[in-house]
């Protein structure tokens, strides 16, 4: 199931499938680890919901939903 | 021969500890937060007989031509054609690391890798090749554990071999997939017949093209190829089937982890430090309460543990200057005396708490800290037009605003770091307090606590409302996105902290001292001249009396403006001016002399008036050199004096219906 | 992962033991503190003196302080009593708190003695007694804890 990344709850996994949107930010965002076939992970979110803090490539990475929405991931075995 | 060395990579990664090996006489300083360094440092060294000029290049996550640290970075290299640039990895995060050693090379750079903070890899139970990867990349490998002191001395070795050795070339070493490369040479063709990009390494312009690269784009202009370029380029999409710019970041991070197949064993996932203290630190309900107790027992520790040497200071300047009466010429006996020494008595006593303060925050940032509470405290300064990291800055204000505004640094968004750097000065800092007890004993009683606490909700208010009102005017757009590192935890030591307080306090005295020895000796200036007047009669006086009809809608007389004039020197200046002019000592007469004058309204307006004009004069000297702007800090002057001004008409109005007048 | 339950339960029992303490000594301090803070000088409860020393200083705000430190304490204790490793954290991070008042509240009685020994002004009737907080002496309670949290065998293994 294809999802965006601001849907997924803190323990659930995705596998990267496609990054929307333009310009700097989507470049840092992939410069930063998160580019197709990635495994992301929710980790949790900020005591006030956002931003999101997340594991990719082993370390811990943080985005605001607004950013983490233009991240497409497939999601398996929803519960 | 001298060979020059730059130092590069991922901020956080252990750089300026290796800067600082190197160059021992060059302190720089040595954070935990990521997007540090942002100045370009150089310094000297000799190794075993070979001279090394080393350039310590900010810490960034990329070379775009997007962010203006990694575009100095890029023209650096390309340009000035370092003889070697070591790419400092952090190897407990070695698949993002790499990626940046990848831009490295299509830069054709003379490559060594330092396999950095080796130990805190191992204890994530990465066992690194650092022999295969060194095959694998084609450039040499070192692993070091820079805190430890240990591999830098092979690293030195490398780094001299490598520069007598030149440049390797390690460019084959990238194959980015047959279409991928394709596409490159294509491009790379067309440059190659262009004169005027020759002086470029070409693949990498070509790869620069494909991902269009503002920078990039632009040398191509006017150039006879130019049409050509286009059309290659436009050309890529449809052969790549997506936005180039996406398939080269997908095939160098597929490099890597083809590299780290052969030379990358993970161990068993642990439980780290890390781990454990997040779980708290950004725990749901106990992260925002475990924020306020940690700053809550900073600004003790600044305020409570530095009084006593407040007043030591203090009572150095009065021997100093007690001493300076002895001089035999009048003027001068005065100058040194109340001008030089008494004026700079006065903002000096504030350095301790400063100092302090200054090391709570480095504790806090050298521990990894700082960027937790900008993840926690995001959400709430968006909703104001801010970043996460604006926050510290504000918080600091509380204390004092010199050293907020010196933290707004990290901020890495321009408008966003303007905006808190303007509004920061309204937040209540610690010298405005006891003017406001003075005032509020005096006129309000029972209420005194209330009204001083008002003050504090005011400036808050006034804050809030201004970041509003410039994100929608004068610096708009968006808050920088939150792409960002949480970093591992490290202990931080107390003499690494002491040293990082000790560089940032004597930052602030060189460069702020000009502008606070000539804010005393102007406001002596004016508060002793024409020599011999009393104080109505001195120039402080007669602008107190040129100002008063335009203070006279708040109820001010000459004696509140001259007074407010003092207090430029700094905020609690105020009441010791007060008593000056009333010729009353101590605060019972003080406050008595006021209430004999005024009515409540006019000392609440004051002390509104007091938080929101005019910042000290410390506060303007770091303004002036964190904005690197003039214009800007006089814009927050003027920006301070009339929303002062209009905030005590909204007061006098509103007492004024209460049948104050 | 975990560890040995019935490590757990003490573990759990020394936690509510400090968490209750600091809390305990937390809301005195508020009760004692309350009227200094909205200015009409009554509190709730008067000062409590044992021989002429403050044993419970009036300040509401440090009071907050100690009750956020016990609460981190009580956070930890259910997952500590099932055995989880991840109950340990709460009892790292309030020792590591109360690690940190300790020291902050020392700096400031060593702070004070040099205000004494120069003779300043406010510091002419100061008595070291005057400086010994909750939050210094209750961190002699939460030492134990403190040491089982930071030697790591206890929880790594």
């Amino acid at each position: 199931m294809e999802l965006q990344l601001n849907n997924l709850e803190p323990g659930q996994k995705g596998v990267v499938v496609e990054i929307k949107g333009s310009g700097a930010t989507r470049r840092r965002i992939m410069d930063m680890g998160i580019v197709r076939g990635s495994l992301i992970k929710v980790i949790r979110r900020a005591p006030l919901g956002d931003p999101v803090e997340f594991e990719i490539r082993d370390y811990n990475l943080t985005l605001r939903k607004r950013e983490a929405e233009h991240i497409y991931v497939s999601v398996e075995g929803q519960q | 021969m001298v060979y020059t060395v730059a130092l590069i990579g991922n901020p956080n990664v252990g750089k300026s500890v290796i800067f600082n090996h190197f160059v021992p006489g060059a302190r720089q300083h040595v954070g935990n937060w990521p997007g540090k360094t942002v100045e370009k440092k150089e310094g000297k060294c000799v190794h075993r007989g070979t001279e090394l000029r080393i350039v310590d290049l900010p810490g960034t996550y990329s070379l775009t031509a997007r962010a203006v640290d990694e575009l100095v970075s890029r023209n650096y290299l390309v340009e000035e054609h370092p003889d070697v640039v070591v790419h400092i990895v952090d190897a407990s995060n070695i698949e993002r690391n790499l990626y940046f050693t990848f831009l490295l090379l299509e830069l054709e750079a003379n490559v060594v890798v330092a396999l950095n903070m080796s130990d805190v890899a191992a204890e994530k139970g990465y066992t690194i090749d650092a022999k295969e990867l060194s095959k694998q990349l084609g450039v040499p490998v070192i692993p070091t554990v820079a805190t430890a002191n240990k591999g830098l001395d092979k690293l030195k070795d490398e780094i001299v071999h490598a520069a007598k050795r030149g440049n390797l070339s390690a460019v084959s070493s990238l194959d980015y997939g047959k279409a991928t490369e394709n596409v490159i040479d294509s491009v790379v063709r067309v440059i190659k017949k262009d004169e005027t990009l020759a002086k470029y390494p070409s693949r990498w312009f070509a790869i620069k093209l494909l991902e269009k690269d503002d920078d990039v784009l632009e040398k191509v202009k006017g150039t006879q190829h130019q049409r050509d370029l286009r059309f290659v380029v436009d050309n890529a999409k449809s052969v790549l089937g997506d936005d180039p710019e996406i398939v080269l970041a997908d095939k160098r991070y597929s490099l890597v982890s083809k590299i780290l197949e052969t030379s990358l064993v993970k161990g068993a996932k642990k439980w780290t430090v890390t781990d454990m203290l997040d779980k708290v630190f950004i725990h749901k309900y106990l992260g925002i309460p475990v924020f306020i107790t940690l700053f809550w027992a900073m600004f003790r520790f600044a305020y409570d543990a530095s009084a006593p040497f407040m007043e030591i200071i203090g009572l150095v300047f009065e021997t100093l200057a007690e001493a300076a009466a002895g001089i035999p010429n009048e003027v001068l006996a005065s100058f040194v005396g109340d001008g030089i020494f008494g004026g700079l008595g006065f903002i000096l006593t504030f350095i301790p708490p400063i100092f302090f303060l200054f090391l709570g925050i480095s504790l806090l940032e050298d521990s990894g800290y700082l960027a937790r509470a900008a993840f926690i405290m995001d959400r709430l300064m968006f909703k104001l037009g801010l970043h996460g990291r604006s926050f510290i800055p504000m918080l600091l204000g509380f204390g004092c605003n010199v050293p907020a505004m010196m933290a707004t640094r990290s901020i890495e968004g321009e408008k966003d770091r303007l905006i808190t750097l303007l509004v920061n000065p309204f937040i209540s800092c610690g010298a405005r307090l006891p003017v406001y007890i003075l005032i509020a004993g005096a006129f309000f009683g029972a209420m005194a606590t209330a009204a001083v606490w008002s003050m504090y909700f005011l400036g808050i208010v006034v804050a809030i409302l201004l970041a509003l009102l410039l994100r929608k005017t004068l610096l708009k757009g968006e808050p920088a996105p939150f792409i960002m590192e949480l970093p591992l935890y490290k202990t931080p030591t107390i003499r690494a902290s002491v040293t990082h307080m000790w560089e940032r306090g004597v930052h602030f005295l060189k460069k702020a001292g000009t502008y606070l020895l000539a804010g005393a000796v102007i406001l002596w200036f004016l508060s002793t001249f024409p020599w011999g007047a009393e104080v109505e009669m001195s120039y402080t006086g007669q602008i107190g009396h040129l100002f008063a009809p335009l203070f006279a809608p708040l109820g001010f007389d000459w004696r509140i403006v001259a007074s407010l004039v003092f207090a430029l020197l700094a905020k609690e200046i105020a009441v010791e001016a007060l008593g000056i002019i009333y010729a009353v000592e101590g605060e019972t007469a003080i406050a008595g002399a006021l209430v004999s004058s005024y009515n409540p309204v006019v000392g609440f307006t004051l002390m509104a008036f007091t938080l929101l004009y005019i910042p000290c004069v410390a506060t303007i000297g770091t303004m002036k050199k964190e904005s690197g702007s003039w214009k800007w800090t006089i814009f927050q002057i003027v920006l301070t004096l009339v929303v002062a001004y209009v905030v005590g008409l909204v007061i006098t109005g509103i007492g004024a219906m209460l049948g104050y007048t | 992962m975990g560890f040995n339950k019935s490590v757990g339960m003490q573990l759990a029992v020394y936690s509510t033991v400090i968490g209750a303490l600091y809390a305990v000594f937390g809301i005195l301090e508020i009760l004692v503190g309350w009227g200094d803070l909205v200015g009409t000088g009554n509190s709730p409860i008067a000062p409590l003196e044992i021989a002429g020393v403050n044993i419970v200083p009036p300040d509401v705000f440090g009071g907050v302080m100690l009750i956020i430190i016990g609460t981190v304490y009580l956070t930890g204790i259910k997952q500590q009593s099932k055995g989880e490793r991840e109950g340990i954290s709460f009892l790292f991070v309030g020792s590591l708190l109360a690690a940190i008042f300790f020291g902050v509240y020392l700096a400031i009685m060593l702070a004070n003695g040099v205000g004494y020994v120069f003779q300043f002004e406010d510091w002419l009737e100061w008595i070291w007694l005057d400086d010994l907080r909750p939050g210094l002496w209750l961190f002699l309670t939460a030492l134990p804890g403190a040491y089982l949290a930071f030697t790591k065998k206890t929880w790594r293994e």
